[in-house]
């Protein structure tokens, strides 16, 4: 395949950049899973020659699609997880709540790489080919700066107003050296993404701006905003536009499924919904709701909800960390001497513009209807 | 009691740490576990330059993106480490909570299965009364 296949040099050098984020080392067996509308084989033989240049195994699974949160998967590829040491999914995101995916993880040590360079441009540009050195400075960073503090507030233009406080254990992401938790996790490429779950007290209002499909919300990108009430943890009323769905929710699925389990936010200047995962770009953040239990929180839920919105502001003790979509971190001078290393720092950590569309309907993002 | 606990847990993890899988649980770590069991205290497992060590009490070191809190009860850890219940399994039924970060917290539970396989082992390889 790789023989008949013209690899350009930028796709390369993404395909590459993947090898170095997972350090993918020459005695890990790798599987790249492919599906139908996820299957371009100049990614795939860019994979295959990246991979094949660090010395390691290589195998390509193409399967049929199924629904990933709902059908069990194809028995092929669950067989195949059994022996390798790391999956590179390269269709649509494997659910990680299903039991084989659990057991794959967390028990025998399977590394899932989400590749979110899911186009062949994606892979080749400054997103797919960020260095892992400096999108690992800006997490680490970010992360330092989220568990020295006690109080966390976002904010948003559309109404958003909460605050939250946060634990040293369990802020996070796809923003640290892989190598950390490996083996036994799954990550983005190129990730750009930090987190934490947000701990007692938590009060305040979601001006919720976009909300995934998964749960059979009537609209994706909103109008204008659903106000979530939020006391103790739980949303105690619901405003605005699809107010009446999220009632019906909850009234089927139970209190539990409003936990607030997860605040998430872009750290990848060059995140983009063109292929890409949007969610990485600082000007969008979101929270993840419901069942907390398989990201390392600590309440059951029948169900899990993300809730975005755009241009937020989140203060740490009242710095701000974004500051209305910004991340303040790009202008740190210890990220900006990482930054020189590989390029002029002005080109490499100059923030793209997001919306909340660019997570909606294309190919890296959320389906869109 | 809590020592006779503690033994155990520092005997099943040391030999699960030794198997080809928990090598790649502990080699090039540094990471620090505590183990919150309901009425016995904390343990701290300590994975450090890869070796491990287990003690009473909390971890003294608690990093950001290197610490996980494990809740479990004695029953659920002694069921794992007697090969009765693995670590997903205990997860899934809620008797097992990892307090991580997102996806973090592997380590411990490779660890836990490897113990679990172990003790599965053993037990098939020990001859039962009604053989005998």
């Amino acid at each position: 395949m790789i023989a008949e296949v013209n690899v350009e040099a930028d796709l390369l050098e993404g395909a590459r950049n993947l090898t170095r984020y997972v350090a993918l080392r020459p005695d890990q067996q790798v599987l790249i899973h492919t599906e139908p509308g996820y299957d371009d084989r100049r990614i795939v033989a860019a994979l295959q020659a990246a991979i094949k240049e660090v010395g390691a195994p290589c195998s390509v699974l193409h399967t049929p699609a199924w629904d990933k949160q709902h059908d069990p998967p194809p028995a092929a590829l669950e067989a195949a997880i059994d022996g390798v040491d790391v999956l590179i999914g390269q269709g649509e995101y494997l659910h990680t709540k299903n039991h084989y995916l659990q057991v794959a993880i967390f028990e025998q040590g399977l590394i899932y790489i989400n590749n979110e360079a899911k186009t062949v441009d994606a892979m080749s540009s400054l997103y797919g080919r960020f260095p892992a050195e400096l999108l690992f400075a800006i997490g680490t960073k970010t992360i330092e700066r989220v568990t020295a503090g006690q109080q966390i507030r976002v904010t948003t233009a559309a109404g958003t107003d909460i605050t939250m406080s946060v634990n040293v254990n369990t802020a996070g992401g796809y923003c640290y050296p892989y190598t950390f938790d490996s083996p036994g996790h799954k990550k983005g490429f190129p990730g750009g993404t930090s987190c934490f779950h947000p701990e007692d007290p938590v009060n305040g209002v979601l001006a919720v701006q976009a909300i995934t499909r998964g749960n059979k919300a009537p609209r994706t990108i909103l109008d204008q905003p659903l106000f979530l009430t939020y006391r103790d943890h739980r949303v105690v009323k619901a405003e605005g536009e699809c107010a009446d769905w999220w009632n019906d929710f909850i009234a089927r699925n139970g209190p539990d499924s409003s936990w607030l389990a997860e605040c998430m936010w872009g750290i990848h200047p060059h995140a983009s919904g063109a292929g890409g995962r949007g969610a990485a770009n600082p000007h969008l953040l979101h929270f993840g709701i419901g069942n907390s239990i398989p990201y390392g929180g600590p309440t059951w839920a029948k169900t899990w909800q993300v809730m975005f919105m755009q241009d937020a502001t989140l203060t740490v003790d009242g710095r701000p960390l974004l500051d209305g979509g910004h991340l303040t971190i790009l202008e740190d001078p210890d990220i900006r001497a990482v930054a020189a290393k590989y390029g002029d720092p002005d080109e490499l950590l100059r923030q793209s513009h997001a919306t909340v569309r660019d997570q909606f309907g294309g190919v890296g993002g959320e389906r869109a209807s | 009691v809590v020592s006779e606990l503690l033994d155990d847990l520092r005997s099943a993890l040391s030999a699960a740490s030794q198997t080809a899988r928990g090598q790649k649980a502990v080699k090039g770590h540094d990471e620090d576990f505590d183990l919150e069991v309901s009425g016995y205290g904390t343990f701290h497992v300590a994975i450090s330059r890869g070796s491990l060590e287990i003690s009473r009490g909390a971890s003294p070191r608690q990093e950001a993106l290197h610490y996980t809190l494990v809740q479990v009860d004695e029953a659920t850890l002694r069921g794992i480490l007697g090969g009765e219940i693995s670590p997903v399994a205990a997860m899934e039924e809620g008797k097992l909570f990892l307090r991580t970060r997102l996806y973090g917290g592997g380590l411990i539970t490779i660890l836990l299965r490897s113990c679990f396989d172990l003790a599965r082992e053993r037990r098939l390889s020990t001859p039962s009364r009604a053989a005998n």
